[in-house]
């Protein structure tokens, strides 16, 4: 059974140039234990489908669809009672820690009122699951790190504590079940990267956590995710399990993104295949499929209507009138 | 083109030089790669190469001559030959002047032309670098990133120079759009007979684009060599942790 379980999403922005739509008909569901890949380039609606899921998007956001966790419909729930699930049930990270940490307060506390804001817990034991917790993400010295400031700390580390923070919970406390890291290395060096990639599978591995990975990057996918799911101009256009969307895509756009990705073994110099043009202004009015436009294997049969993401093969899902033929390396 | 003489860049009121003695040599034609993570220097070392930081020690030499050697007025004339291409576009391009003065602006610094001729050049470099013809009229900000990133290159290549310092220039793209303005510039090379140096931090990227590869850390180059060997066999420890650092999608495929 599904942990979290997204149907029928929408994300629509009330602006003064009127609405615009940045995440549409999105479904897509999460297991204990699973890491799943949320693939996009920017303005593909990824991020706010992240802060859609936890409720946090500004006011001028209106919200539709139903966000399943625990048996409840989060998009329904209260606000009250949704700032209790916020960091106890599902958590987030950012791609900033800086910004998302408190500069003026210490580590330790910064946890410690975290985890009080959750549980009837005195400060000494708050303090201890802070602790923790710290040693569980790999801090060195956690106990001088609780008195440290963020700016004391590297990068790396930083990505650390918010980890620790979103994940702490006093003993005989439930954890947090879900993640959601949004870019979560992205500010990062790619050796430190690699470093909170395997941090995250091990956090995944010992606690039974299930990951949401929103990320731009198709490599940190592929070392990271057990599932995919890429977005396009607001929509999922496929969804699989990584191995089988990676080695047959079914949708052009998630094979473009595989051929054009340079490789550390591949061919090397001359011309970079490229996917032509750019993603389209979310508030434009397009009668069918939306990635047309860039597509190299678009039909006629393309304007008509926004393809159904549907059934390719067991556990896979496309959004192409095409999918068969593409996948099957026809088209 | 360019040789770089054990350059040393210490700015004040830090422990550490930011660039520690370098030597490197960028030949007439080639993309030299500088790969390097944040803080190793690479960026700073970059802008010594143009002289637009002064290096604390060491010489940079353009075509045999000594740059710190030359009077204000003669480094000025050298520059034109010597560009740069930034990560963002948007922060180097004046929100407030239309693409067309953006890119007279070196016609109008370096070359006495007329109206109607420095026109036909604007009209010239729009098209060189892909850019639709009336782009000329409209301001940076209504661009895409993409976009923005050739009204940069088309700058940088107006006064046709020889040797570009690239440093990120698609780190704040997404792949799609980046990998067009990586053709682009190889198409440019080609084109103009241009000498890169370009600066990144990503490895397949840099592997794709480059002759050789210059990997950096903490100021200094730790490995150079032809990009193909440098990956495949590296001969520095921290150049087979960047190496396997890097996500990497094949093996999937």
């Amino acid at each position: 059974m599904s942990l979290l379980d997204v149907r029928n999403l929408a994300v629509t922005f009330d602006t003064p140039r009127g609405l615009v739509p940045a995440v549409r008909d999105v479904a897509f569901e999460l297991k204990t234990g699973e890491i799943l890949g949320l693939v996009g380039e920017s303005g593909s609606g990824k991020s706010a489908t992240s802060l859609a899921l936890m409720r946090i998007l500004d006011p001028t956001a209106r919200i539709s669809g139903q966000v399943i966790f625990e048996g409840r419909d989060l998009l329904a729930l209260p606000e009250n009672e949704m700032r209790q699930v916020r960091g106890a049930g599902l958590s987030m990270v950012f791609q900033e820690p800086m910004t998302a940490l408190n500069p003026v307060m210490r580590i330790g506390d910064q946890i410690t009122e975290a985890l009080r804001a959750h549980h009837r817990i005195s400060t000494a034991e708050a303090r201890a699951a802070a602790l923790d917790m710290l040693r569980s993400v790999a801090i060195s010295e956690p106990e001088v790190r609780m008195r440290q400031y963020p700016h004391h700390l590297s990068g790396g580390m930083r990505q650390r504590v918010m980890i620790a923070m979103a994940l702490a919970a006093p003993v005989h406390a439930k954890r947090p079940a879900v993640l959601i890291a949004d870019e979560p290395t992205t500010a990062l060096d790619v050796t430190i990267q690699a470093q909170i990639l395997d941090l995250l599978k091990s956090l995944r591995d010992r606690f039974g956590l299930a990951i949401l990975l929103i990320t731009h990057d198709l490599g940190v996918v592929a070392e990271t995710a057990d599932r995919v799911a890429v977005m396009y101009a607001g929509r999922i256009v496929e969804c699989g399990p990584l191995r089988d969307v990676f080695s047959s895509p079914a949708h052009p756009y998630t094979r473009g993104l595989l051929r054009i990705a340079p490789t550390l073994d591949g061919a090397r110099g001359g011309k970079l295949p490229v996917i032509p043009g750019a993603a389209p202004n979310p508030s434009e009015k397009i009668p069918g499929c939306w990635f047309e436009p860039r597509c190299e294997a678009r039909i006629p049969a393309c304007h008509e209507g926004v393809p159904e993401l549907a059934v390719v093969a067991e556990n896979r899902a496309a959004r192409c009138v095409r999918s068969h033929e593409v996948q099957a390396g026809a088209a | 083109m360019i040789t770089l003489n054990n350059i040393v860049k210490h700015f004040p009121g830090q422990s550490r030089p930011a660039v520690d003695g370098v030597t490197l040599e960028v030949k007439q034609g080639e993309t030299l790669g500088l790969v390097g993570e944040s803080g190793s220097g690479k960026t700073t070392l970059g802008r010594c190469a143009l002289m637009l930081e002064t290096p604390t020690s060491g010489e940079v030499l353009f075509e045999g001559r000594d740059l710190a050697g030359l009077g204000k007025e003669e480094l000025r004339r050298t520059r034109r030959h010597m560009q740069i291409i930034f990560q963002d576009p948007m922060g180097s391009l004046n929100p407030r002047m239309r693409v067309e003065k953006i890119l007279a602006e070196p016609f109008d610094i370096h070359e006495n032309l007329s109206a109607a001729e420095t026109r036909d050049r604007v009209r010239e470099l729009l098209d060189a670098v892909g850019l639709p013809p009336d782009s000329g009229t409209r301001y940076p900000h209504e661009f895409s990133g993409g976009q923005r990133q050739r009204i940069g290159i088309a700058r940088a290549i107006a006064l046709r120079p020889k040797f570009i310092v690239a440093d990120e220039p698609v780190s704040a793209l997404d792949v799609s759009v980046g990998a067009q303005i990586v053709n682009l510039l190889a198409d440019l090379q080609q084109r103009f007979g241009l000498t890169y140096l370009f600066i990144s931090h990503g490895l397949p990227l840099i592997r794709h684009i480059s002759t050789r590869v210059a990997v950096m850390y903490l100021g200094k180059i730790v490995e150079i060599g032809p990009a193909e060997e440098v990956f495949a066999h590296p001969a520095h420890p921290y150049t087979q942790l960047l190496r396997d650092s890097t996500p990497q999608i094949q093996g999937h495929g």
